[in-house]
């Protein structure tokens, strides 16, 4: 019974491998002709964004960089590492950008030129784009951002100080933030944005245990909105002052979800301050921050 | 009696003397990938796929409508997927990612009505383990000093969602798994999904709910999900659609379809809300392309079927073990 058996398994073996030995050059020759359109795939990311082939050029360019990089250089002076975006930010100014503060910062221009490209050619264009041509080609070409063009602005009311009121131990003090208001024109299919608020510790005097206890008896409510405009699901963190959460840790106070198109949203929070039998008496001074993203 | 004071006696905002409105903060972001050109969350945040020793760069534009001047601090930020949410770190508390940001001032000074662009790079290191990395780059509005003791601070930030890892991108993708036909304690129906983030990259989900061929061909909808839900990689979360009283039990034809960028996924199949203080119909969608209703008597029948499936499988075993055994002797 077994001999018979082991042979039967053997030829099987056999033919099994003498039908996948021809198999294998099929595979290599497949493989080859697959990687003939590999190589016209560099055309497709032309096609997908202009600037690349002319970003490509510059990076190439600074191989051989003495005389291309001279006249780029009083513009992208800060450009060590970044071989292949100058074509991108040379162009930041046509956005309205008032301060011209903004792009004075590299008024150290004057002595990069000089200095640079006898360092430059050396430690930057050498490592970047040689690593990158070898090992990763495609992804170092696709880095290239793309300007966003009518892209919108999330903001969020400027900040001010507020006096929250006073009261004696034991007591527990209800005070109102003042209005926040969350603006949302970034219009995108799908907006989203979370607020959510977080305190220091309040102190007074010295700031000892003892008069630094109210942190943990800071609690926050954000109420109803006061008002919103646009569209989208807007989600109070607190709705009511049984809902006050513990500023122990980060708070939501306010989230909006689903939206397409600009929005607004305004609430006027609540800070619950439970101030302890044992509280030192002095005026505490803290931080309340809302963050908004 | 001592006297605590937070603050002074004052309850209004001192903003309230210089006008009505303090104006606002915004934060904007300029570039994106040249590759996630259809991804709508790429517009507002920064999502990418870098490989270790890369580096990108990002123009932000800040803007100011306070009529005041506006001294914003700039950093980077951590931030988690936590219990469904993308959660902020407090204060300037970072992480791995927040090491890698950079950028080019560390304040602005914003004349009233003003604004500036500053450039955030971000460096992975060439050590970068592979994984999804979350950060906010954050633009924080310092208050100038006013009468009350309480500094209200405001910051706002574009968030960043940064994949690592070499090659191509790991797959964004997530499964709505049951959807349940409820009522919630009030009476109230209410209509609910689990969802798993079977991808890798951290989502961001809301969406709508249909609900068609109703009784006497009734329509309703579409709905939306109450709160959107952000998920880790692997990560299971529940979206909630509450539903009004008037809306009659059905059945109905609910198809429920939620995005996470360009990244679209529906499920629909037939539900029938529950009478009051009866238990919840939960529909297993997606497994094997089967639906399948759980209701409580549905489960037990199901578990009984899968407890007699194991016990015949193991009956099986051990007399095939046997007559093994006894053909080897």
């Amino acid at each position: 019974m077994k001999p018979p058996l082991a042979l039967a398994v053997l030829l099987f073996a056999g033919a099994f491998m003498s039908a996948l030995l021809p198999s294998q050059p099929m595979r290599l020759a497949a493989a080859e002709d697959l990687t003939i359109p590999a190589s016209p795939a560099p055309t497709e990311k032309p096609s997908e964004k202009h600037s690349e082939k002319l970003s490509e050029k510059p990076s190439e360019k600074l191989s051989p960089p003495e005389k291309p990089l001279p006249p780029e250089k009083p513009l992208p002076p800060e450009r060590p590492s970044a071989p292949e975006e100058p074509t991108q930010y040379l162009s930041p100014s046509p956005l309205p950008s008032p301060s011209p503060s903004a792009s004075p910062p590299p008024p150290s221009p004057p002595p990069p030129p000089a200095a640079s490209p006898s360092p430059v050619p050396s430690p930057t264009p050498s490592p970047s784009p040689s690593v990158s041509r070898s090992a990763f080609p495609a992804p170092w070409v696709t880095r290239k951002p793309r300007r966003l063009k009518r892209a919108g602005t999330l903001s969020v009311s400027a900040p001010g100080t507020v006096q929250l009121g006073g009261g004696t131990a034991g007591q527990t003090v209800t005070a109102q933030l003042g209005p926040v208001l969350v603006e949302d024109t970034r219009g995108a299919l799908a907006a989203a944005w979370v607020a959510q608020a977080t305190a220091t510790d309040f102190k007074t005097g010295a700031g000892t245990a003892a008069e630094t206890s109210l942190k943990p008896r800071l609690s926050y409510w954000s109420g109803p909105a006061t008002r919103t405009t646009g569209t989208g699901v807007f989600t109070p963190g607190q709705l009511t002052a049984l809902l006050a959460a513990p500023m122990r840790s980060t708070v939501t106070a306010f989230t909006r979800t689903l939206g397409a198109g600009n929005d607004t949203a305004r609430w006027n929070p609540h800070i619950v301050v439970n101030l302890p039998s044992g509280a030192v008496a002095g005026t505490y001074t803290g931080k309340i921050t809302h963050s908004v993203a | 009696m001592l006297l605590v004071a937070v603050g002074a006696l004052c309850v209004s905002p001192a903003w309230a003397e210089q006008g009505s409105d303090p104006g606002l903060i915004g934060i904007r972001l300029m570039d994106a990938p040249a590759t996630r050109r259809g991804d709508p969350r790429a517009r507002i945040y920064i999502v990418d796929h870098l490989s270790p020793g890369s580096t990108i760069r990002r123009r932000v534009q800040l803007t100011s409508t306070s009529a005041h001047p506006q001294r914003l601090q700039l950093y980077p930020g951590a931030a988690d997927v936590r219990k469904h949410r993308f959660v902020f770190a407090p204060d300037r508390a970072g992480n791995e990612l927040t090491k890698w940001v950079k950028f080019d001032r560390s304040t602005v000074e914003l004349p009233a009505h003003g604004s500036a662009i500053v450039k955030a790079t971000i460096k992975v290191p060439r050590t970068a383990w592979r994984g999804e990395r979350y950060g906010v780059l954050w633009a924080e509005a310092e208050p100038a000093a006013g009468r009350g003791n309480v500094k209200i601070v405001n910051r706002v930030g574009v968030r960043m969602y940064l994949d690592i890892g070499a090659g191509g991108e790991p797959p964004t993708d997530f499964r709505i798994e049951q959807l349940i036909a409820m009522r919630g304690v009030d009476g109230r129906p209410q209509f609910r999904a689990v969802v798993h983030n079977s991808g890798q990259r951290a989502v961001d989900m809301s969406g709508t709910l249909r609900l068609t061929e109703g009784p006497g061909g009734l329509s309703a909808g579409p709905f939306q999900v109450d709160q959107g839900i952000s998920l880790p990689p692997g990560g299971r979360g529940r979206v909630v659609v509450p539903l009004d009283t008037r809306l009659p039990d059905g059945p109905w034809r609910a198809s429920l379809s939620l995005a996470s960028g360009s990244t679209q996924r529906s499920a629909d199949d037939t539900i029938t809300f529950p009478k009051a203080g009866e238990a919840p119909v939960v529909k297993l969608t997606g497994i094997l392309g089967t639906s399948v209703a759980m209701t409580p008597r549905n489960g037990a029948l199901a578990a009984g079927g899968v407890a007699v499936v194991l016990m015949v499988g193991f009956a099986v075993f051990r007399r095939f073990r046997a007559n093994r055994f006894r053909a080897n002797k």
